[in-house]
């Protein structure tokens, strides 16, 4: 029966790829992504997802040029302005151009989301690879420590480490520095266990066994030849993580708990918004229109890459 | 399963012992000092009465001494200590604020699972057809709202608008019941709205696992009405997975409550905690950070038991 498999063609057996395995892997590399390129365009709501992403890093790159006035800069002859010409988006209680807050808090958001993720996965990746490949007592110390870490709920976590930087009165580069650590702390153990979960599974395969008869290092079979077949859950939990982040620190600035005033950001204006709910909604409207917009780009961007890199649990 | 129980629980163990370690070096390494908070500025320079608060509030003592007698205190006596704002017992003042969120919650879960699982499996049934495409776009909206704008929307549009529906404040359901409902409608649906989006996507991916089965071609091939096919036994198992789910983000919405009860100004354990850390008052913070997440861990504890004694196919360790 075995032979019968190897020998005979299995229906839909798909050459290409079986080409692809015997390419260098630079051209593995450029082909696989070209292949995603196209399933990304053919999926509607990831390239949805994906343009609402680049748009919204278009926005924080060029924040500078397409900022009309000066973001913190109050202006009492301007105070509360319906949405004109001069002010796409109207202007808060102290003359500040809301547009302007909009695009410059585009800039600080994705900043801080991304190198929060950044930093979760690059404490996470190592953790779960190490101890998946190493198993044993390292295996169960570290997953304990982990569970204990996931059993902690997050927004409890984030509140406190809100609270501890507040308690500093630390300046505004220090207190996002802050932030961009506890989100990242955060993010680590599901990473490290996500990661772990891959390497358990791929560590087992033939082509680990023939490293080690080769004679390949530990650290150089974990680190460039097990984990870069891991890394697709990853690139999906991390973008994921983005609209997740973004909406963690907007909750925290919403609460007063985030950078402190005047610094542009989302969740501050729609708190700022709450006392003038009456006679100006529109500032309610933008800056939670524009957290929408942020979280709804990753978390579609997101399921498009996990329809394509995760085919086991594709249309779902 | 009475011995899985008291493993689990034996488990837990360290787990708290980890969070209140955390909680306990986090608000010790807090700059500032509690001594000058509770004397005025003035009485806190002599150093007699410095000493003989240091000893009173056991502050001489080594960090470990401390934070075992913190626990101690805690565990045995359920004495949080004393709140640095209102100068009250703690725990008396955290225990009374549980039940207003545990309303909140066990309501908001109801609501977002009434809506959930019917849109779910009809998602499901009528897979790639308009119907499908709303449900999907709609959860996957949901879950990228925050909170606290659907919150100010609802705010906006239910009370500054239309006027239906008070925008805040909270009424005990013991008093006037019709009145308690009318003030909890919005902070529910504001909770309760990611929980919905979450647990409807749940429900179709459990439904579209289902109804590939075999058993849902045997019971077609029996002739069986296509309702009952789907309410009677796929729609059953599907709910499995998903409740369990469901019951694992309770624990999530006892955070999220921190956001929604100081929108509504409702005097929950969410709101007590948001106070206390805009006041500053650190005790609190950890007290309040303490019951949370020992709700949390026990929350999620009782789920995970159900969910193995609704599915007796899981092997017990």
């Amino acid at each position: 029966m075995a032979r019968a498999s190897i020998t005979s063609t299995p229906e839909g057996f798909d050459f290409e790829t079986a080409d692809l395995a015997r390419l260098s892997p630079k051209i593995r590399l450029w082909r696989g992504l070209k292949e995603a390129a196209w399933e990304l365009w053919r999926n509607r709501l990831a390239s949805i997802g994906a343009a609402m992403v680049i748009i919204l890093f278009l926005v924080a790159i060029f924040a500078p040029v397409l900022a009309t006035h000066n973001p913190v800069k109050q202006n009492y002859r301007e105070m509360l302005q319906t949405p004109s010409e001069a002010h796409y988006f109207g202007t808060d209680k102290f003359g500040r151009d809301i547009w302007s807050r909009t695009v410059w808090g585009a800039r600080r958001l994705v900043i801080i989301a991304v190198l929060a993720v950044c930093l979760g996965m690059l404490g996470g990746i190592p953790l779960g690879a190490i101890s998946g490949y190493f198993g044993g007592k390292l295996d169960a110390v570290l997953m304990r420590v982990v569970d204990a870490w996931l059993a902690f709920p997050g927004i409890l976590f984030y509140l406190l480490a809100a609270s501890f930087i507040r308690a500093y009165e630390l300046s505004l580069f220090w207190n996002t520095v802050g932030l961009i650590v506890a989100l990242g702390a955060a993010r680590m153990p599901s990473m490290a266990r996500l990661v772990r979960g891959s390497v358990l599974a791929e560590r087992e395969k033939e082509y680990v066994e023939a490293s080690h008869v080769i004679g390949e290092s530990h650290l150089y079979i974990v680190f460039r030849q097990i984990l870069p077949n891991c890394l697709s859950p990853v690139i999906i939990q991390a973008t994921i993580a983005l609209g997740f982040e973004l909406l963690i620190i907007t909750s925290l600035s919403f609460l007063g708990l985030g950078a402190p005033p005047p610094t542009p950001d989302w969740g501050a204006d729609l708190n700022l918004a709450r006392e003038h709910m009456v006679t100006r909604p529109y500032l309610a409207i933008f800056p939670g229109l524009a957290i929408s917009y942020a979280v709804l780009g990753f978390n579609l961007f997101g399921d498009g890459l996990r329809d394509m890199l995760d085919p086991r649990i594709a249309d779902r | 399963m009475i011995r899985y129980t008291l493993y689990r629980l034996v488990q837990l163990i360290p787990v708290l012992l980890m969070v209140s370690v955390f909680v306990f070096v986090m608000i010790y390494a807090l700059p500032g000092d509690v001594i000058d908070a509770l004397a005025g500025e003035s009485e806190a320079q002599d150093p007699l009465v410095r000493a003989a608060l240091e000893k009173e509030l056991g502050l001489d003592k080594p960090v470990y001494v401390r934070y075992f007698v913190w626990l101690g205190k805690i565990v045995i006596y359920g004495d949080f200590g004393k709140s640095i704002t209102t100068g009250r017992s703690i725990g008396v003042e955290v225990f009374k604020r549980i039940p207003a969120t545990v309303y909140l919650a066990i309501v908001a879960v109801t609501l977002s699972l009434i809506i959930a699982i019917p849109m779910g499996t009809i998602a499901a049934v009528r897979r790639r057809t308009w119907v499908d495409y709303v449900v999907t776009t709609a959860s996957v909206t949901g879950i990228s709202f925050p909170q606290f704008w659907f919150a100010i929307l609802c705010v906006l549009f239910f009370s500054l608008f239309l006027g239906w529906l008070p925008a805040s404040e909270y009424k005990s359901p013991f008093d006037d019941l019709g009145l308690s409902i009318k003030h909890l409608i919005l902070p529910a649906s504001a909770l309760g709205v990611r929980l919905a989006a979450i647990t409807t996507r749940l429900t179709r991916s459990a439904m579209l696992d289902e109804i590939r089965k075999e058993y849902v071609d045997t019971a077609r091939s029996l002739g069986l009405p296509e309702r009952r096919v789907i309410f009677k036994y796929t729609l059953r198992n599907a709910l499995i997975p998903t409740i369990t789910v469901a019951g694992l983000q309770f624990g999530n919405l006892l955070g999220g409550t921190v956001v929604i009860e100081a929108i509504f100004a409702w005097p929950g354990i969410g709101l007590t905690l948001y106070d206390a850390i805009v006041s500053r008052d650190y005790p609190m913070v950890q007290a309040s950070v303490l019951i949370l997440a020992t709700a949390f861990v026990l929350v999620n504890l009782l789920v995970d038991l159900t969910y193995r004694l609704l599915n007796p196919r899981i092997r017990l360790p």
